[in-house]
């Protein structure tokens, strides 16, 4: 049996009794950022630090665990606004220094854009363009603005391509084939490979 | 330009080595010849090249890997395949006139190149609505024949049953040169794969692809009638083969 005796709604911190030693627990969740401390370190937490005496019991870790969860959440969103994920992933890039920001700038550009990854590409972008440091140097900005033209411009290719790989799709993208070869039956091939699901049709 | 598939069903039977040493024999001959390397999952052509290690290995940036990964996130194939090919080094007296260039698989010692293989979907690239995958591949054929105006393209295919492997058997070449071993697991492999390319519809202009079975491997045992029973193997598969496109 867990005994909860304070909690920081806030930041999901939490002193817990477990076989009579006192326990503080911190997000994330798990067994690393479970520290056993002294009796008299609730008191200054709760005199000092804010946190909150509570009093309830759970049969184990996962329901204790929810219920933390479940506050923390309830904490961001009445207190901070944050509804959703993106606003979550705003709240902590906003004060974070500007190498992190590079960082995550050049991860968008060296793993997300080789790889089309165009629409969490455009997601991250955005979150940074809200980001004042990003705004306020330019060289972070124009960095910022050329990626997310990349991104709009592999977006823009791809629907184009999606939608349009039709003869004229072929005959635009595949200028060589369609010099070559009568474009129907190059379709004819594509379409027989699709519906037999084998570019090489083994077996009866 | 003509184009040759190097292909075998199972591995260890000499095939990279057999391309690489006719693109020599050929260049030996004045001819200019394209070699690339299909064989995406277990490249290899590089190195019997010799362009594994030193300038060499350098010189490899980018290759077949890379292509479709630039038109899968580009949108459409890149215009020029100069950042795709590395020149091959010939002998003096195959310097006169041939030349041989290579298309390797990619820069496989970098963890990049199998992160962009995982990343192909062959799914979207054959069998979906307007898969692109074969206009792409005959693309890619097209840009070497204008591009590099080569004699001819060899192509190092990968073994099995693969996507990648019936493109270079069924939609690229004019002539496939089959490597077996003697043994049933290759040749029954090797034939189910020869009837599927009998059973592949050709593009207008496109000829009928030549098979060419070849033995690899044959132990010298020295017994008497060794030499027959090696002969009357290949020529029953080729009869096989004949009755196959019948």
């Amino acid at each position: 049996m867990l005994e909860l005796l304070a909690i920081a709604r806030e930041d999901g911190w939490a002193f817990i009794k477990k076989d009579g030693q006192l326990i503080l627990l911190k997000p994330p969740y798990r067994d690393s950022n479970l520290v056993r401390v002294c009796e008299d370190i609730i008191e200054k937490a709760v005199s000092l630090h804010g946190f909150e005496p509570i009093h309830e019991s759970y049969p184990g870790w996962g329901p204790l665990v929810d219920f933390l969860r479940a506050e923390l959440a309830k904490v961001r969103q009445s207190k901070l606004g944050i509804l959703d994920d993106a606003e979550l992933k705003f709240e902590l890039l906003r004060d974070a220094p500007r190498e992190i920001l590079e960082y995550y700038l050049h991860r968008t550009e060296s793993e997300l854009i080789p790889n089309g990854e165009w629409n969490a590409a455009l997601d991250v972008l955005t979150l940074l363009m809200r980001v004042d440091i990003v705004r306020q140097d330019a060289n972070l900005c124009q960095h910022a603005i050329a990626l997310l033209q990349k991104c709009n411009a592999g977006l823009a290719a791809n629907g184009r391509n999606r939608a349009e790989l039709t003869a004229e799709g072929v005959v635009r993208l595949f200028p060589g084939v369609a010099q070559k070869y009568p474009v129907a039956s190059v379709m004819e091939y594509m379409r027989n490979v699709a519906e037999r699901h084998q570019v090489m049709p083994v077996g009866a | 330009m003509t184009t040759i598939t190097f292909y075998s069903y199972k591995g260890g039977v000499g095939r990279s080595l057999a391309v690489a040493n006719v693109a020599r024999y050929l260049a030996g001959f004045g001819q200019r010849v394209f070699a690339i390397d299909f064989d995406l999952e277990a490249p290899g052509l590089h190195y019997k090249f010799a362009l594994d290690a030193g300038n060499g290995a350098a010189q490899i940036k980018q290759g077949v890997v890379d292509y479709i990964s630039a038109f899968r996130t580009g949108g459409q194939p890149p215009d020029s395949l100069s950042d795709y090919v590395v020149p091959v080094e010939t002998a003096d007296k195959e310097a006169q006139s041939g030349k041989i260039w290579l298309m390797p698989a990619g820069s496989v010692t970098s963890a990049s190149y199998w992160r962009l293989l995982a990343q192909i979907s062959w799914h979207d690239l054959f069998y979906s609505d307007a898969a692109p995958g074969v206009p792409l591949f005959l693309e890619l054929k097209q840009q070497i024949e204008q591009q590099f105006k080569p004699d001819f393209l060899l192509i190092d295919s990968r073994t099995g049953i693969t996507e990648v492997g019936g493109v270079a058997t069924t939609v690229l070449p004019e002539k496939l040169v089959c490597l077996l071993m003697r043994n049933r697991e290759n040749l029954d492999g090797a034939r189910e794969v020869l009837r599927s390319i009998k059973r592949v519809p050709r593009l207008p202009g496109q000829p009928e692809i030549e098979v060419v079975p070849v033995l690899t491997r044959i132990p010298e045992s020295g017994e008497v009638g060794w030499e027959e029973e090696v002969v009357a193997k290949v020529h029953e598969f080729s009869m096989n083969q004949h009755q196959i496109s019948r």
